[in-house]
């Protein structure tokens, strides 16, 4: 009976409330509007937004130095979790039969191993870090901390899944990926897709002036 | 809580729009910001992170845009802001930030954090929170014209004075002249050289220029406090005077935040577009030097180096002019290693300098600044603002350095071909 | 010598001195204005520029002095502007240029900073009481060099 409020109900209800959450949170900013900006711009601001969309990913030359840590743990977990949300064959099996209806080509299994670690040495390196520092240990907040073990929870039971092939295993997987998914809206794991917005306004902004975002 | 105070949480309020609310709905706290910003730097102290300036902002973003903020507040888990807060949060918003804009230049998921700083202190100012030297400031702009108390028969003193140095009148209220510029307290008071030195250059160039007897004060510290109604008033007279006088150009003078405020500001703090376009002097100067309208006497031997004002080069997009001059006049320029739109702020702007309460953390704060001079190996620093330039000496007799420190103008003004005839000289 | 009456002779006169003839004339350019300043760090550079036994380190200590007596007399950014110390603050400024060693900030032009300086001294004390007089430090000045050059 809990698999198969797992694997139908909940699983309908966390998607539904993730779609419709991220919808409504990203309503809510758009709604916020910004004022049209009358100064005379010095160059285009949808060229300077484009571009900081993109640029912003490689950081910061004078930040790379003391910033090497986040940076570095940064990419290797999002990257390799990346990896394995879209290209790890049973994600991809799952999108095709529940969401999309086609699939993709996916990584051969040393690859996830490789992915999966890379995701977990980088994630662990940032809970550290986070910890450890002065200045994000100040700015954390539960949601920081909250949202870091329920992805780390997920990572988890789903490479334990995959390794043992035990179906408990799986369904404890997908439960932790639901909660995950109606947490989602609720917190800064948000900036999965607001972050796109800010680094457009910013971008937009300096462009307006003639400055590189 | 007092009025004021309602009324200061309700213009916070207001200043929440689309990008505030992207902007801490993407920030992941990551820390990177301070690696950015000199009062971290220079301190340790992780409560000068940029983003830890906004707790207020955030408080009352997430009770009143976010569905967990709100459901809180519903159910009394989370309380409204208290005057504690921002009086707790008076120095970080005031003291600890020059508005410099060097995090908003690192953030990873690209926050422009020194905007939203220039938000919050929109509520601060409200109700009551900013500092006693710039609420003074603004107090003098708005009844007397200038911040620093410098009337209309102060000016037309100091240009008497220009006037008898270089035997050339400096026009007030010319109609139709095509540019009108404005100077900065701070240069009136403290750098009058730099009034003298555009007289020259202008009459060289053959440039139909005035000032207003109406306006003739550059600085806002409306926008340095964070009262858009206050620098809306101050900027309006600009725009007005300028208007009545039919000139083409108001030229910004070297005052950072002056440019931001006219330049990028203005529009949008009197809601409509200008009938004349604005300009930086080192833009004009630059215009002026490719146009061949003025043209130098040698070059100085001495090795220099520049300090990019961070409201005109950063925040307002000046980048090259001031380099392209400096080559002109300067056989050594040595760039500071982050210099340009990553140069370091001279700790001063954004209010901070009229601040005494932040003069502690500011020499501090200088100590970044003074790195970066060191390693150039050169002891003459050329800059273009005049808040800058006294912070930079302020900082380098605390430090005890050998640096000098020059305006660009006056450096330009030095170098002026004036006769035909003159040989070129290298000093 | 021919007499000095405008900012292009004057400029050249100086151009033609060494380092402890600008010493000399500064001396005078600022002693001049001195009355406008109370602070002794400035009367003190102002001595020591007289002194044509000055040693370098007395030379460099008076100048140090001199330019931390400049940046304590400025009018802070935003706050309202008293004229008279504004009048002092171009005097020690001035001094500090007299006794700036040779070499030091030749971009700068000390012996200029050291006329410029003085006039500036004097047109804020003009404002500061509210005299409507022209200010006519440089013809001062000008017979100052006259006198200097011509003794």
């Amino acid at each position: 009976m809990i698999a198969q409020l797992i694997e139908g109900p909940l699983w309908y209800f966390s998607l539904t409330l993730f779609v419709l959450g991220v919808l409504w949170r990203l309503f809510m900013i758009l709604h916020a509007g910004v004022k049209k900006d009358l100064a005379v711009p010095r160059d285009g601001g949808r060229v300077g937004a484009l571009r900081a969309i993109f640029s912003r990913f490689v950081p910061e030359r004078t930040v790379r130095r003391h910033g090497r840590v986040q940076l570095i743990a940064g990419y290797m977990f999002h990257l390799g979790l990346f990896a394995l949300l879209f290209l790890a064959r049973p994600h991809v099996d799952f999108f095709t039969e529940r969401i999309t209806g086609f699939g993709w080509w996916s990584m051969p299994y040393w690859a996830f191993i490789v992915a999966a670690e890379v995701a977990f040495a980088g994630l662990i390196m940032l809970w550290l870090f986070r910890l450890l520092n002065p200045v994000t240990r100040l700015l954390s907040s539960a949601d920081d901390y909250t949202g870091t073990v329920l992805v780390f929870l997920v990572m988890l039971s789903g490479c334990l899944a995959l390794a043992q092939s035990v179906e408990a295993l799986r369904l404890l997987h997908l439960f932790l990926a639901e909660l995950l998914l109606i947490y989602f809206p609720f917190s800064n794991l948000m900036h999965a897709f607001t972050f796109a917005f800010s680094r457009g306004y910013t971008g937009a902004t300096m462009g307006r002036k003639g400055v590189r975002a | 809580m007092s009025e004021q105070f309602k009324q200061g949480v309700a213009e916070l309020g207001k200043q929440i729009d689309a990008k505030i609310s992207s902007y801490f709905s993407s920030c992941v706290h990551c820390g990177l910001c301070a690696e950015a910003c000199l009062f971290y730097t220079e301190t340790g102290d992780p409560r000068y992170t940029p983003i830890y300036k906004l707790e207020p902002m955030k408080k009352l973003w997430r009770q009143e845009h976010t569905i967990r903020g709100k459901l809180a507040k519903m159910l009394g888990l989370s309380k409204p802001l208290q005057e504690q807060d921002f009086a707790d949060w008076e120095e970080l918003v005031y003291d600890s930030c020059t508005l410099c804009g060097r995090c908003s230049m690192v953030c990873p998921v690209g926050n422009d954090i020194t905007y939203m700083i220039s938000k919050e202190r929109e509520g601060f100012s409200r109700a009551g929170y900013a500092p006693e030297g710039l609420k003074g400031a603004t107090q003098r702009a708005l009844e007397i014209g200038s911040p620093m108390g410098v009337t209309l028969k102060t000016v037309l003193a100091t240009l008497a004075h220009v006037e008898k140095n270089t035997g050339l009148s400096v026009p007030v209220d010319q109609q139709g002249a095509d540019y009108m510029t404005l100077f900065s307290s701070m240069e009136v008071v403290n750098f009058p050289e730099y009034i003298e030195s555009i007289a020259r250059i202008f009459e060289v160039a053959g440039v139909s220029w005035t000032i207003s007897s109406k306006a003739f004060e550059a600085t806002n510290s409306g926008i340095q406090i964070g009262n858009s109604d206050n620098a809306a008033e101050i900027v309006g007279r600009v725009v007005t005077a300028a208007e009545d006088l039919g000139v083409k150009y108001v030229i910004s003078p070297e005052c950072g935040h002056a440019y931001t405020s006219i330049r990028w500001a203005g529009p949008n703090l009197i809601g409509r577009p200008y009938t004349f376009k604005v300009i930086h002097i080192l833009e004009l100067l630059e215009q002026l030097k490719r146009q061949g309208r003025i043209k130098f006497d040698g070059k100085t031997g001495e090795p220099v180096t520049f300090h990019d004002p961070c409201q005109i080069v950063r925040r307002g997009g000046v980048v090259e002019p001031q380099r392209d001059l400096l080559n002109g006049v300067a056989e050594n320029f040595v760039e500071m290693a982050d210099h340009g739109v990553m140069n370091w702020c001279c700790g001063g702007g954004g209010g901070v300098s009229a601040n005494e309460r932040a003069d502690e953390l500011r020499s501090k704060a200088f100590d970044r600044k003074r790195k970066q001079i060191e390693e150039t190996g050169v002891d003459t620093v050329v800059t273009a603002c005049a808040n800058c330039r006294m912070m930079l000496e302020d900082g380098i007799e605390e430090n005890e350095m050998e640096t000098t420190v020059i305006g660009l103008t006056e450096l330009i003004a030095d170098y002026l071909v004036t006769d035909a005839k003159e040989q070129p000289e290298v000093r | 010598m021919p007499n000095i009456n405008n900012d292009t002779q004057l400029r050249q006169a100086l151009k033609q001195l060494d380092h402890k003839q600008l010493r000399e004339t500064g001396a005078e350019f600022v002693d001049s204005v001195l009355h406008l300043c109370s602070d002794n760090r400035v009367s003190h550079a102002v001595d020591v520029a007289r002194n044509s036994n000055a040693s370098d380190d007395e030379l460099l200590a008076a100048y140090k002095s001199a330019r931390v007596a400049t940046v304590d007399s400025r009018t802070r950014c935003g706050a309202d502007c008293n004229w008279d110390e504004q009048a002092a603050h171009f005097v020690a400024r001035g001094s500090a240029a007299m006794v700036a060693p040779e070499g030091v900030c030749k971009a700068a032009d000390p012996p200029w900073q050291v006329v410029m300086s003085c006039r500036m001294a004097r047109n804020c004390a003009l404002i500061a009481a509210d005299d409507d007089s022209i200010n006519d430090e440089s013809e001062n000045q000008y017979r100052i060099m006259n006198d200097y050059l011509n003794p």
